[in-house]
């Protein structure tokens, strides 16, 4: 058994439809006080069979929130006020939890930063990459050994009908970490979401994982990347959103947003970036630190960050402005920029 | 360093090879894989502790010598021997002596530790499960239940265990059962809050949200993901509870509410030793000795277990 088509041709989704079609998601958390915080506010993205999305966004602007709220796994202090999340024809939101309880792990698997954290440290490996198969009731449990012998030699691990038997914090860490996306794409998801998944493990490691989610996406895996590391979104995703304060500030195909950043937050996302930057350009640290929601500015909530802000009116909010079919940014003067 | 740590860090593939160096075609360099699970670890930390390890042999002794007390001792606890009252120790075929009713003080030892040890055990059982399901649910679940349980340990807290013990005694009447059930409830308050403060804290573990995102159900991640990894600090603080639950019972017997006499107690008996304690100073002091030296092999066993699931336990 090797991972090659995703599962039931029925439900896969026409090149027209998106695999995801998330739009206007709201997300806040309730405060002991004051007004709830509004980490995600009107975030809308789509994603289709076989491409890379990269969310993008210094901690705290709500790429992980967002990715959550989609799967429902939020705290209970937040609440999801307003949305969509289309997937597979049906609007995860309104799922009821059994159901939601089957895409889960079933048809969206989710790989973590940090494996060590992600995985039980008292399950070994077949446990752990075998429970999400019987709890769907997707096969039996000689079967689900097999699937999890053959999904380690998937990823790579040698020898996996011995390495199945120990525990996860016998494993080398990017052992650790391949063995984490064996255990999220058993089910052979249609979706994958991963979480920053190259950030904890060494530069060689993170190839091999990025190489691995390539070969994922091949197959015609839909990928969802958060990250804050603009090498690895170019590297691999087709698209990106960039993210700030709860708000998506500028949506376009990678190469295009990292060439000609419209929105002058990504422009400062790029100048802070070693790898992207290049040695020729100096680093260009944007000045100051991301807004606390408790009081994020008014307006653009980029403005007091922003050195090319105008007042007043930066003060007014932005909508996205669609610059082409496939690109759109929240500032004003995103349009203007054409050279 | 022990050992198991030296092997461990020498090993860059992380793999452990097997002390009998067994051989299967392929996996000649690596080795047999051995899958050292968390308790293994803790077994090899526990083994290391010299003391910890003497005093768990001695414990097993002591468990053995309570369930074979029909077997081992010389005469019946109740048996009296008219002939000899207050003997001194080695006299008449009375190892430790006898008691004012001719009693062997020997065989009421032995009989006094299968109390002890039945009632410790018993009450701990009855805590450690009590604890478990609702401290589980309490930090799982959250809500009202845990808004109750809450309520319900603090008037606990406020509540000597002692009093409580009394009351549960004076209402179930002098009985193993009576005691077990007043030492085990005044323990499992405690217990429940550790288990729930486990609970809350395994719950904001990656591996739990992971959990969920793979589509584990509620029940799953308490029994499957949050159980195994909240066990071994319980049974660090079961461990210290035994000890403790067998000072409770002697402590009881002292004050006279502990089982039925004739059934013997060591509480009981120090208790009657003390009033001969010039004339027969040898009925106060085998049960004391022995109680004395139970306790401590407890206490050492709970200290060497603590050790072993000490989380910084490998660094050492």
């Amino acid at each position: 058994m090797t991972m090659t088509e995703p599962r039931d041709g029925a439900t896969a989704p026409t090149a027209t439809e998106p695999l995801l079609h998330v739009a206007d998601l709201h997300t806040e958390f309730r405060r002991e006080q004051g007004e709830p915080l509004r980490a995600v506010d009107g975030v809308s993205f789509d994603i289709a069979p076989g491409r890379a999305l990269a969310i993008v966004g210094e901690s705290g602007s709500g790429k992980s929130v967002t990715m959550r709220t989609v799967l429902r796994l939020l705290p209970r202090t937040a609440r999801t006020t307003a949305g969509t999340a289309r997937f597979q024809g049906r609007d995860l939101l309104t799922l009821s939890a059994r159901d939601m309880r089957r895409v889960r792990g079933r048809d969206i698997g989710m790989v973590f930063q940090n494996a060590m954290e992600a995985m039980n440290p008292t399950l070994t490996l077949e446990r752990q990459l075998t429970e999400h198969l019987l709890w769907h009731g997707i096969c039996g449990k000689a079967e689900a050994k097999k699937r999890a012998v053959q999904a380690l030699a998937d990823v790579g691990i040698p020898e996996p009908e011995r390495r199945i038997r120990v525990y996860p914090f016998q494993l080398s860490g990017g052992m650790r970490q391949r063995a984490m996306i064996a255990m999220a794409m058993i089910t052979q998801p249609a979706l994958l979401i991963a979480d920053e998944p190259t950030t904890a493990v060494d530069v060689t490691v993170q190839r091999q994982i990025l190489d691995l989610l390539a070969g994922l996406k091949e197959r015609g895996t839909g990928i969802i990347m958060i990250t804050h590391d603009l090498g690895v979104a170019r590297y691999f995703c087709d698209d990106a959103v960039v993210m700030y304060a709860g708000r998506v500030v500028e949506r376009a195909p990678t190469r295009d947003l990292l060439d000609t950043p419209r929105h002058p937050y990504t422009r400062g996302l790029l100048g802070s970036s070693v790898e992207v930057g290049g040695r020729d350009r100096p680093l260009a640290p944007i000045p100051g630190s991301p807004p606390d929601l408790a009081r994020r500015p008014v307006g653009c909530a980029f403005h007091p960050r922003c050195a090319e802000a105008q007042l007043p009116r930066c003060r007014e909010d932005q909508e996205l402005i669609e610059i082409s079919t496939t690109r759109a940014a929240a500032c004003w003067r995103a349009g203007d920029d054409d050279d | 360093m022990g050992t198991i740590a030296t092997a461990e860090s020498l090993d860059p593939t992380g793999l452990t090879t097997d002390d009998d160096g067994h051989r299967d075609g392929a996996a000649d360099q690596l080795g047999t894989l051995r899958a050292r699970g968390p308790w293994a670890k803790a077994w090899d930390r526990f083994r290391r502790n010299r003391l910890a390890l003497i005093s768990l042999v001695f414990c097993g002794v002591l468990v053995v010598v309570a369930a074979a007390a029909p077997w081992i001792a010389p005469y019946h606890y109740s048996a009296t021997d008219y002939g000899s009252q207050l003997v001194g120790v080695g006299a008449d075929g009375h190892l430790l002596g006898t008691d004012q009713l001719g009693r062997d003080i020997l065989s009421r030892t032995i009989y006094g530790l299968r109390t002890a040890l039945i009632v410790a055990f018993g009450a701990e059982l009855l805590a450690l499960v009590c604890a478990l399901a609702v401290g589980l649910a309490a930090g799982y679940r959250g809500g009202r239940m845990e808004q109750g349980l809450m309520a319900f340990t603090d008037v606990m807290y406020a509540f000597p265990s002692y009093l409580f013990a009394i009351v549960m005694v004076a209402v179930l009447g002098r009985s193993i059962f009576a005691l077990i059930v007043a030492i085990g409830i005044a323990g499992w308050v405690t217990q429940a809050r550790l288990v729930r403060a486990q609970v809350l804290a395994i719950k904001q573990r990656e591996y739990v949200e992971a959990a969920r995102a793979m589509g584990a159900s509620g029940p799953t991640i308490a029994v499957r993901y949050i159980l195994p990894n909240a066990i071994g600090p319980m049974l660090v603080t079961t461990s210290f509870a035994i000890p403790a639950a067998i000072a409770a019972e002697a402590g009881l017997g002292l004050l006279g509410l502990g089982v039925q006499p004739p059934t013997p107690s060591w509480g009981g008996m120090i208790s009657e030793g003390t009033r001969y304690l010039l004339s027969a100073p040898h009925m106060l002091l085998a049960p004391a000795a022995v109680f004395a030296l139970a306790l401590l092999a407890f206490t050492w066993v709970g200290d060497g277990v603590r050790d072993a699931f000490d989380p910084r336990g490998d660094q050492r």
